[in-house]
């Protein structure tokens, strides 16, 4: 008995500190990826200037001097970019991660629930139907419109999702049914549009479809960040809640955790971050699989871990596919959705085909 | 004698049937070769006529034949200024699937269509019967032979005449006054779509235009007609000038559309934005009959000083009053040069 409680003490603490290594060597892989990304581009810089110019806007950030190309290529074009890419990564995995805890099923990802099916066709109306606000909306604000109509549409899904929670309970089974059905309607929205609109709106709404960065700007991350790091701090926050869910609901409350508002509040959430993000970056699909697949399959299932190592592994795939996609046939940039899939169905693969994997029940 | 006269009459009477046949042949057959380099023959003069490409409408109205234009796309019912002159056209759909029963019910004699994009169910018209002719009339480089190909088909190869003469004239003018021009005198010029940052690149439109005009399109090199391109790039190669493509309407006019590339994040150290040498463009005035109009603008854009003393507007206004009207006052570019 002593032995036994010595032995899974001891296990106990080597599964954390083997977490703690593996989260340490993400974040590193992440700084190091960000460094990379902030040189590389089209427009050559060397890596002393790069330095200089960050140096410099942190330590005179309000310098009255015309800034020059190349600040305006490392502050302007790629570390708002960067940071984007960094939150979309992260916010999605993060998403993935706990709607796989709360709904049980590993194959569950931020667009499980419709959401990317709504948002899509939220942008879609902006795109074709935009024109119109522009008169009643400050000039500076006309890119709005798409994020705007993006967002409120991908909260149309979350709102279907509470509506049938409050009708229907709130099992996996009926929530995942739920975003399929969300997911149809929304698509014939989406394919409907793009029947009727015009050959350039047509190929704005394919460009959005397929996801990226194009959008990064200041105003983006002033937006995105607050929403993303306040979702995944509360979603840390209820790490032990979801760890005790996967023992099943029966145990989990007698355990004293209210399943269905946490599957509720936790889903909700998850939407939240995810939504902010795609607002601004169009459809990025895989990393909310991938991510904490990949997470799993190092630290194992404590949220507590597994959150904060899915955000890393998430910010580190997007940053380094969306880095490839601006540099691999520059100038011409391919759209991140793209190398996204190529990854994703390769990961895939490779799990299929080394036929093991963990999953979360 | 007898025999004579039976030979006589006979030969008259062979002579009669040969010329005869000769003449029905040649009389009402014509061939053309249409944009696809396919060469087409007809019963004879296309007197019903649908059209799925709006470029070869507004031609046929142009040239004088616009009523007998009797489909058109829902697109182009949606241009007041052309169905104007479309008394009889009705819609048959859309260009990429227009709808076979309505073109059958309407019996005409050709289909118009894009020579790039054949209708999804271009087979079942062929299979019913239905002539397809490929004529683009988009084109600045291959207007000419569209236009000529129309006008035989439609048997007013004068007015096709009068059109090309207005054309040439422009374009010789502006070939006249850059031939002195070099290559490293060219400007370099960034030209933008619709969307930000979609160049047009080798083979666009807008890139036809500019090798006419002399001017250098930086976005030619990269391999792809519409390519996306970095906002890095666009610095790092800092244009002497910035045209954008664009498709203006009510609430957005080309005005507007130059404030907020004048405006955007990113390019106020462009020379092209310093200088003011930005220049926003219809997209009617890229493509089609009225490109014409559009190539001169260009041409002022890049070379100002050689092109003082013509106004753009001056070949719009004549368009409209020898071809086309109503087309003189839309929302065409801006600056007004």
């Amino acid at each position: 008995m002593l032995d036994s409680d010595h032995n899974s003490t001891t296990h106990y603490f080597h599964s954390r500190k083997r977490s703690f290594t593996v989260l340490f060597l993400f974040i590193l892989l992440l700084f190091i990826s960000f460094v990379y990304a902030l040189h590389a581009g089209s427009y050559a810089i060397p890596p002393e200037r790069v330095f200089e110019i960050l140096l410099q806007a942190i330590t005179n950030p309000d310098s009255s001097s015309p800034p020059s190309a190349e600040q305006i290529v490392i502050l302007g074009f790629r570390l708002p970019r960067i940071i984007l890419a960094i939150l979309t990564g992260m916010s999605l995995a993060v998403a993935g991660c706990v709607m796989q805890s709360l709904l049980g099923n590993p194959l569950v990802s931020p667009f499980t629930l419709g959401l990317s099916s709504a948002a899509s066709f939220g942008a879609a109306v902006g795109i074709v139907f935009g024109t119109s606000f522009i008169p009643f909306i400050p000039a500076l604000y006309e890119n709005a419109i798409i994020i705007c109509f993006a967002f409120i549409f991908g909260w149309f899904s979350i709102l279907f999702i509470y509506a049938i929670s409050k009708m229907k309970g709130t099992s996996g089974a009926t929530l995942i049914l739920s975003g399929v059905v969300i997911g149809y309607i929304f698509t014939a929205g989406v394919m409907s549009l793009k029947y009727i609109t015009n050959d350039e709106k047509l190929r704005e709404i394919t460009l959005w479809l397929m996801g990226g960065m194009w959008g990064a700007n200041w105003n983006a991350v002033l937006i995105v960040a607050p929403i993303a790091i306040l979702c995944i701090l509360w979603l840390e926050l209820k790490a032990w809640d979801l760890n005790t869910l996967s023992a099943g609901d029966d145990v989990a409350k007698s355990l004293g955790v209210d399943v269905e508002r946490l599957r509720l509040t936790g889903l909700l959430v998850s939407t939240i971050a995810a939504s902010a993000c795609l607002a601004f970056t169009g459809i990025i699909g895989f990393i909310g699989l991938m991510g904490p697949h990949i997470s799993r399959m190092l630290i194992g299932n404590d949220n507590r871990y597994l959150i904060p190592c899915s955000a890393c592994i998430g910010a580190v795939i997007l940053l380094l596919s969306d880095t490839v996609a601006r540099t691999i046939i520059a100038p011409v940039e391919i759209p991140v959705g793209v190398i996204m899939y190529v990854i994703g169905g390769a990961f895939f693969m490779f799990l299929i085909l080394r036929g093991h994997h963990r999953v979360i029940i | 004698m007898k025999k004579n006269l039976f030979v006589t009459t006979f030969s008259v009477l062979l002579l009669f049937l040969s010329v005869g046949t000769l003449c029905s042949a040649d009389i009402t057959d014509i061939t053309f070769t249409d944009t696809s380099g396919n060469t087409i023959t007809l019963p004879g003069i296309a007197e019903r006529v649908v059209s799925l490409n709006s470029d070869v409408t507004e031609v046929m109205i142009a040239l004088g034949v616009g009523d007998r234009v009797i489909g058109v796309t829902d697109s182009t019912l949606r241009d007041d200024t052309l169905m104007a002159h479309l008394p009889q056209a009705v819609s048959v759909g859309t260009w990429d699937t227009p709808s076979l029963e309505k073109v059958l019910e309407l019996q005409p004699d050709v289909v118009i269509i894009y020579s790039s994009s054949r209708p999804k169910n271009a087979d079942i018209f062929e299979n019913a019967g239905i002539k397809l002719v490929a004529l683009d009339c988009y084109r600045i480089t291959t207007l000419e032979d569209d236009i000529t190909a129309l006008g035989i088909m439609m048997g007013v190869e004068a007015a096709a005449a009068e059109y090309i003469e207005f054309f040439n004239k422009w374009k010789n003018i502006i070939r006249e006054r850059v031939a002195d021009i070099s290559d490293a005198q060219k400007p370099t010029v960034y030209v933008e779509g619709y969307t930000e940052y979609s160049a047009q690149g080798a083979g666009s439109g807008m890139d036809l235009m500019l090798d006419i005009a002399k001017g250098e399109n930086i976005a030619a090199s990269l391999g792809e007609q519409w390519p996306k391109v970095t906002p890095e790039w666009v610095l790092m190669q800092n244009p002497d000038i910035i045209i954008k493509v664009c498709t203006p309407t009510r609430e957005v006019t080309t005005e507007h559309i130059w404030n907020s590339v004048m405006t955007r994040e990113g390019l106020e150290v462009l020379q092209a934005v310093q200088h003011e040498d930005v220049y926003i463009i219809n997209g009617r005035l890229a493509y089609g009959p009225r490109s014409i109009a559009g190539l001169i603008y260009i041409a002022k854009a890049l070379h100002s000083s050689v092109f003082e003393d013509i106004d753009p507007s001056d070949v719009l206004y004549e368009y409209n009053d020898r071809f086309v009207s109503g087309t003189s006052e839309l929302d065409y570019y801006s600056p007004y040069l």
